[in-house]
């Protein structure tokens, strides 16, 4: 690959990464339900801004609510992590509402930062609401955070070592 | 060997960037982000590769500009005794040396065309074919080019 086609490439992947972060935040919620989590109206905030995440503590219980319009049947709470959703709760109810607590400790023990929390209810109308919530804590301090730091020095120490093997042929 | 190891760097960089980022708070990983964040340290680390090999062709690992050879071997060729003219990587022994002040190469001995990289000052080079004043030279990595033969000098 040429330089001018590298750069094109980095160009290109940066221009695409700048144009998706700028993509309006979708609608958090959808169906004829409204959901909060810890008392906050979910409807009311971004599934994909930072700044709209909610935040909690490692030791925290997190409170979710939802009500619909119309009988529900099954409900499940997921967690959304790159694209790929898993349940960590999930249960029945017997008239239009449920509300549950989840432990922020039994699923983000590997590491803090952003998750995107999803409370799905089926039943005669399907819903599902998703919030942002911000584990806080330091990310070098959690196992998930050490290994992405290594896969960083990987890379880096990959550069470093194109870059010094370029340096020795000059010198040889 | 070396677009393995780019892949392998750039995809354990770009998804431990991502994932830094959203330990820090700073990005949720959407699926798309986290594609793009892979490809993005790829092409990171075939850019800086790409860019470090153009700028020194000699260095360790690049890409041969060109192998094939367009002009007979010069039988004739003073070059030093015992030396074989062969293209033998692990066979390579220098037997110049890039002038003080670099060198153009080009991949073939035309020098109607601008020259496709600049040879680093002191570079050892082995001679293999010389034709009419141009000089097919091979670096230690392989990487060979067409040279002005009157400015190479002898190796002491």
């Amino acid at each position: 690959m040429s330089p001018r086609r590298s750069l094109a490439a980095i160009g290109f992947a940066m221009f695409v990464s700048l144009a998706l972060a700028a993509k309006p935040a979708g609608a958090s919620m959808t169906g004829p339900c409204t959901a909060t989590v810890n008392g906050q109206d979910v409807a009311a905030l971004s599934a994909s801004s930072p700044s709209d995440a909610i935040d909690v503590k490692e030791s925290d219980d997190i409170g979710v609510q939802a009500r619909s319009s119309s009988q529900i049947g099954s409900y499940r709470i997921q967690l959304e992590y790159a694209g790929i959703r898993w349940t960590v709760a999930k249960g029945q109810s017997t008239d239009n509402a449920w509300n549950r607590a989840v432990k922020v400790k039994d699923y983000a023990r590997y590491g803090a930062g952003l998750y995107r929390v999803h409370g799905v209810s089926d039943g005669t109308s399907t819903c599902d609401g998703a919030v942002l919530i911000k584990v806080v804590g330091s990310p070098l301090t959690t196992p998930a955070g050490l290994v992405a730091a290594g896969f960083v020095v990987v890379g880096l120490a990959n550069i470093a070592a194109t870059l010094r093997g370029g340096r020795k042929a000059v010198a040889s | 060997m070396r677009v393995t190891r780019n892949i392998v760097a750039g995809v354990l960089s770009g998804i431990g960037v991502v994932v830094l980022l959203q330990q820090y708070s700073v990005l949720y990983p959407t699926g798309t982000v986290a594609i793009l964040g892979v490809v993005f340290g790829v092409a990171v680390q075939f850019a800086v590769s790409t860019l470090a090999q153009r700028r020194n062709p000699g260095f360790a690992g690049a890409s041969p500009m060109t192998t094939a050879a367009t002009a007979e071997p010069v039988t004739d060729w003073a070059g030093p005794a015992g030396v074989e003219t062969s293209t033998d990587v692990a066979m390579w022994v220098p037997t110049h040396r890039v002038p003080s002040e670099g060198l153009d190469a080009w991949s073939q001995p035309d020098g109607s065309v601008p020259p496709g990289a600049r040879l680093d000052a002191g570079l050892d080079v082995r001679v293999e074919q010389v034709d009419n004043g141009w000089a097919r030279i091979v670096c230690e990595n392989g990487w060979s080019g067409w040279v002005d033969e009157r400015r190479l000098e002898m190796r002491p």
